[in-house]
């Protein structure tokens, strides 16, 4: 094999050098890679000794107090699922448009809910849709699934370019929090997220040219609100930008 | 998780977390700081985060992400970086493209940014970095292809 990256040696090192890993028999014959590691170690070795203890107290205090910030609310399943029930009515009432009615996005049977929650400086809110965020923005997503699957999330921006938000991941029926979050790039103007259900395996290549098949029948992300597939999904329009515009 | 359980993920995880921001920041104390500003996002938007290679992408992201903005943020009177990076040992090749990086950046989006440093500085396949950043493999070539086309109008 070639010299692995620092990802795959990250790998390797992460797995605690297992005799069986492909980066194990390269190290044996290359020097270069062995000093990479000693150097490793030696970084490893300044860490124990000189970071770790600086900072650990600091670190667990920190996380320690953290539990009940924004991702605590995620640790909360029936208080989120509460307060989103309250949430859904007061926005259908609120919100609600005969003629150009964006999707619903609390889930009912045979369709996937799909909510989005930012996180900007200390500030945590639901995403509405047509809501203005910005670059740096943390999003997360919650999804009410039909039953047991897959899911994934996606957005498709102005431009035509889709981004893979959420991997496709198992969920049983019922809300899901999603693990992880996103970060907002810098990127301006309508952006649409979409969150597809399947009872079985999704291929995002079939979902990027599905959001390609729809772009080009609707003329654009704002219009765009399903794409073309036999699938649970549902979707939430964002615009990307500054406060001021 | 309980303060012991943080500890004992944080003896773990930290070095790997370090190196990575030594890698970027090139400066001991930077990358200090840098680690444990790392590690607690890490957690706090993670909570199940474990000790195996499923938090290797993500703990790649949170890094990445928080050393560029850094660098981007950095005064000029403590911008080190591409100094740093000349006194290097390494092979000119890789300090040229280092510098290249560095130098250019601050034009792209975060996103490019960081398929940048992932392609250029670490020498990740393009199946890595889809896999560490989420993306498709075709959007992390069109991506690096664009970097590569403005950075030459930049350079020129």
């Amino acid at each position: 094999m070639n010299c692995p990256s620092d990802y795959e040696l990250d790998a390797y090192w992460l797995a605690g050098r297992p005799e069986d890993h492909p980066v194990h028999g390269h190290l044996e014959g290359c020097e270069s890679c062995r000093k990479r590691l000693e150097e490793w170690e030696q970084a490893d070795e300044k860490f124990r000794n000189e970071v770790f203890p600086a900072t650990e107290e600091e670190v667990v205090e920190r996380l320690s107090k953290s539990r009940s910030g924004f991702f605590g609310f995620f640790t909360y399943p029936r208080l989120a699922a509460a307060a989103a029930v309250v949430l859904a009515v007061v926005l259908a009432v609120a919100l609600w448009r005969p003629a150009d009615r964006e999707a619903t996005y609390i889930g009912v049977k045979g369709t996937l809910g799909l909510e989005v929650y930012c996180q900007r400086a200390e500030k945590v809110f639901r995403v509405n849709p047509g809501e203005r965020l910005l670059a740096e923005d943390r999003v997360r997503f919650a999804v009410s699934a039909p039953g047991p699957g897959q899911v994934m999330i996606v957005s498709v921006d102005q431009r035509g370019e889709v981004s893979l938000f959420y991997p496709p991941g198992p969920v049983e029926g019922g809300r899901t929090e999603l693990e992880g979050s996103t970060i907002l790039d810098d990127s301006r103007g309508p952006e649409r997220i979409f969150g597809v259900f399947s009872e079985g395996p999704l291929d995002f290549n079939v979902i990027r040219s599905a959001v390609e098949r729809g772009l080009k029948d609707s003329g654009g992300v704002e219009n765009l609100k399903k794409l073309p597939l036999e699938l649970a999904q549902n979707s939430l329009l964002i615009h990307k930008g500054s406060i001021g515009e | 998780m309980d303060r012991d359980e943080i500890s004992q993920l944080y003896r773990r995880l930290g070095p790997l977390i370090y190196r990575r921001c030594l890698r970027l920041l090139r400066d001991p104390d930077n990358a200090r700081d840098a680690t444990q500003e790392v590690f607690v996002r890490a957690l706090k938007h993670k909570e199940t985060l474990k000790a195996d290679r499923e938090c290797l992408p993500w703990l790649y992201r949170v890094a990445t992400n928080y050393c560029l903005n850094f660098i981007r943020d950095r005064k000029p009177k403590d911008d080190r970086a591409p100094e740093a990076l000349l006194q290097e040992g390494s092979s000119e090749s890789r300090l040229a493209a280092r510098q290249q990086v560095f130098s250019i950046l601050g034009e792209f989006d975060l996103k490019t940014q960081q398929i940048a440093v992932y392609s250029l500085l670490d020498g990740m396949t393009q199946e890595e970095i889809s896999a560490v950043m989420g993306l498709s493999r075709k959007t992390v070539g069109k991506k690096l292809n664009r970097f590569s086309e403005r950075s030459k109008e930049l350079l020129s």
